[in-house]
């Protein structure tokens, strides 16, 4: 009698587990969740819009160089592949992906190498958008510099990923509140269009129209707090980032990582911390087999209008900057090429 | 903390059909392997350093037997490395729930009349129990004992009312403690992005701190009795009284009758009652105020808080306001809003807050930054000002008069379909209503 009710009790949530993936699996994360729609059709352009055979330039990194460098402005035929929360290894897998015949200019990233691209980016997006695969995680945050990972590092990071491909975890509450209250909030039709149509306007390149606005709720909170703290990625990701530079100098054309631009006139923003770590952990292993850039030190200056949040361009200023990066590159790195 | 993560209601499902499936007699098995998962999830490699402190504690109380000096320097050993962990002497986070573990390794340190416990397992299933590790409420080791004798057998009742004082804890803490801090974070993050008066979120702090705890207590409460174990009540509504004696009888109530047993009573018979028992009083507040964390503005918290109990002891009596006509309520009212505001929030303030001079800036803020700018903290937070208020209203409602008991039987009694329509019904509530982008764990067991 007692063995009786438990096969119930198991059997009922063996079927309310399976109810429960399909409604997350089928219809909130394929429909009604908004990062992962927009991660998904970046994803879609970077595979089926970018050309094949030739490019001038190609941008890479995650959404400070989505946001912030504009193809448009870098000739007729370069493109943005940057992804929102896109890690170093994570850009190298698609680099290696898109198998671009040729390239003439060279290949610009911007890579901030903050927390949540390290956390929550991938579990909550890319992994149950089954944007990243069980070795996307392990190649990123498994290797040291010796490429070596430990086998109990492997079986942590194997049951990590299983817990949130199986949607056995906590931020999944999130899109499941997410998707339920956003359908009276937001025309979902509307968004997806508005994202789709802005990035095959712009060559993969999101032109954001606002302005930042400092009192506006949550505008700049959300990454505040990760550019005043110092940047602790995985070392993974600086082996990623060489072997990209090395991916790239085969075409004969350089890598050129260019520190984000990071909005910096309020009191209460204090980035030294965080420009300090940054150049620290690029140096951990020695020289560099890329171009480092931090266009401070050729006086570019920002103000607010061209912001649209903290650590994110608007089209005025990506548009800036985009033209100022282009006049270095030309003028002091690649003079005479 | 159960319900602060996936991980932790997998595990307690997945080991509540494990323990279903076994025999009355070897069920304990599965709470002993559930609490030592538990701990470990929560604390992961300290939890060995926990486990050890249990294991020394076991064997040296049965090695002291009955002698109780040594069973008290035994206590203080304790109570030394607990301090080494909050002075962060040792260089380490504090564990998660570090402080409510060593309350009940001392109620079993001290206690006279207790007879020892007459195995490891039976001891460590004590210590590190899953349903109130980190949250309380506490229990003695006797009431351990009595209910989880050698054979655990459930009903359908208890289960059922488990279930629901869980799930009503699980709301509370999603639904409305966590709406509240998109409020009272400003009080503590002024500037983050709202410079305007801080009224609300002063008013709503002691209310969000009790929202928290109360939802945690629930919920260990409810995962405990579906397991067999009965927990006793943390929390009586302690905002329905003007008297700030009665506020204590009803707040932290485990931890209250703890102080008073434990520190209290020994203290009154002992020698040092001759300084008096107000005194005595005092320290009593200083330990609950030091225990929470040590700072200035925790013995602030308990000097305050002596002060008014003694106060209301003394004088109490002279403004108490019985009968119940309009006036007199209308007196109440008034008298209520004197105790929330003054006598509650206010000391609720300082106990939050890092330091005096953050007291000191958010006081001065609420009388010379415009009032109509109030409001406007609202802005920042998923619900107005009325959808928080009516959330106030529906807890004290649900306090107050729902009868969970009963809600639980009429469950029970109910055919499949209802109890699946109700199920899915409160899982639309939570992903609905609920706060859950923050993904913000209220802190309760760093104390």
């Amino acid at each position: 009698m007692k063995n009786k009710f438990v096969y119930k009790l198991f059997f009922f949530l063996l079927i309310a587990y399976g109810l429960y993936w399909s409604a997350v699996e089928f219809i909130f994360l394929a429909h009604l969740d908004p990062a992962g729609l927009r991660s998904k059709i970046k994803s879609e352009y970077i595979q089926a819009q970018i050309p094949k055979d030739e490019v001038d330039y190609l941008i890479l990194g995650d959404s400070s160089a989505f946001y912030s460098i504009n193809p448009m402005k870098m000739g007729s035929n370069s493109y943005s592949a940057a992804e929102l929360g896109a890690t170093v290894a994570l850009s190298k897998k698609m680099f290696q992906e898109l198998g671009i015949k040729k390239i003439n200019k060279g290949v610009i990233m911007i890579q901030t190498f903050i927390d949540p691209h390290y956390d929550e980016d991938i579990w909550r997006i890319f992994v149950p958008q089954k944007i990243m695969n069980l070795s996307d995680i392990l190649s990123t945050f498994c290797n040291d510099f010796d490429n070596h990972c430990t086998w109990i590092k492997k079986a942590t990071l194997t049951v990590k990923y299983l817990k949130y491909r199986l949607h056995l975890n906590s931020y999944i509450a999130a899109t499941i509140s997410y998707g339920l209250t956003t359908q009276s909030r937001i025309d979902r039709a509307g968004f997806e269009r508005h994202v789709r149509s802005n990035v095959q306007a712009n060559r993969g390149h999101s032109a954001a129209k606002r302005s930042f606005v400092l009192e506006d709720k949550g505008f700049y909170t959300p990454y505040l707090k990760y550019f005043n703290q110092p940047v602790n990625p995985p070392d993974s990701e600086l082996v990623a980032l060489r072997e990209l530079a090395e991916l790239v100098k085969a075409y004969g054309v350089e890598l050129y990582l260019i520190h984000p631009q990071l909005y910096r006139a309020e009191s209460f923003i204090r980035l030294e911390k965080y420009n300090e770590s940054y150049r620290s952990f690029l140096h951990k292993k020695g020289n560099l087999n890329f171009h480092y850039i931090d266009l401070n030190e050729f006086n570019v200056v920002l103000d607010r209008s061209h912001y649209r949040d903290v650590s994110h361009l608007n089209e005025d200023g990506s548009t800036r900057i985009t033209n100022d990066l282009l006049y270095v590159l030309e003028t002091k790195y690649r003079r005479g090429k | 903390m159960i319900g602060s993560s996936a991980d932790s209601l997998v595990l307690i499902l997945l080991g509540f059909l494990l323990f279903l499936y076994l025999k009355p007699s070897r069920r304990f098995n599965v709470i002993l392997a559930l609490s030592v998962a538990y701990a470990y999830l929560l604390n992961g490699k300290w939890s060995c350093l926990i486990i050890g402190l249990v294991f020394f504690n076991y064997y040296t109380s049965n090695l002291l037997k009955n002698r109780f000096l040594a069973l008290n320097i035994l206590a203080l050993i304790n109570i030394l490395i607990w301090g080494l962990f909050k002075t962060k002497v040792a260089g380490v986070l504090f564990p998660l729930g570090f402080s409510i573990f060593i309350f009940q390794q001392l109620s079993y340190l001290l206690n006279k009349n207790l007879s020892r416990a007459e195995s490891f397992s039976d001891y460590l299933g004590y210590s590190i129990f899953f349903g109130n590790i980190a949250t309380g409420p506490l229990f003695d080791y006797s009431e351990f004992t009595e209910q989880f004798r050698k054979r655990i057998y459930l009903n359908s009742e208890s289960l059922y009312l488990g279930l629901i004082i869980f799930m009503f804890g699980f709301a509370k803490k999603v639904i409305f403690a966590d709406s509240f801090s998109q409020v009272t974070i400003h009080l503590f993050e002024l500037g983050r992005n709202f410079n305007g008066n801080l009224l609300f979120p002063f008013l709503l702090n002691k209310y969000e701190i009790y929202l928290n705890f109360l939802a945690f207590s629930e919920m260990a409460i409810g995962v405990s009795l579906i397991f067999g174990f009965r927990l006793k009540v943390n929390f009586n509504r302690p905002f329905a009284t003007t008297s700030i004696l009665e506020f204590w009888r009803r707040w932290h109530i485990t931890l209250v009758d703890w102080i008073r047993k434990y520190v209290f009573y020994p203290l009154l018979v002992s020698p040092v009652s001759k300084v008096g028992p107000s005194v005595l009083l005092l320290v009593i507040f200083l330990i609950f105020s030091l225990w929470h964390d040590f700072s200035l503005n925790h013995i602030l918290y308990g000097v305050i808080q002596f002060i008014l109990v003694f106060a209301d002891s003394r004088f109490g009596a002279r403004f108490s306001v019985s009968d119940a006509g309009v006036w007199k309520r209308g007196l109440i009212f008034i008298k209520w809003i004197f105790f929330y505001v003054v006598l509650v929030s206010i000391p609720g303030l300082i106990f939050r807050s890092n330091d005096l001079s953050n007291v000191g800036r958010i006081l001065s803020n609420l009388v010379t930054v415009d009032w109509s700018t109030s409001w406007d903290v609202f802005k920042f937070s998923q619900y107005s000002g009325w959808g928080i208020l009516s959330f106030i209203l529906i807890n004290e409602l649900i306090e107050s008069k729902l009868d969970l008991r009963k809600l639980a039987l009429f469950v029970r009694d109910s055919k499949i379909i209802v109890k699946m329509g109700l199920l899915f019904v409160y899982l639309l509530i939570i992903f609905y209503f609920g706060v859950w982008d923050d993904l913000r764990n209220f802190v309760y067991s760093i104390y």
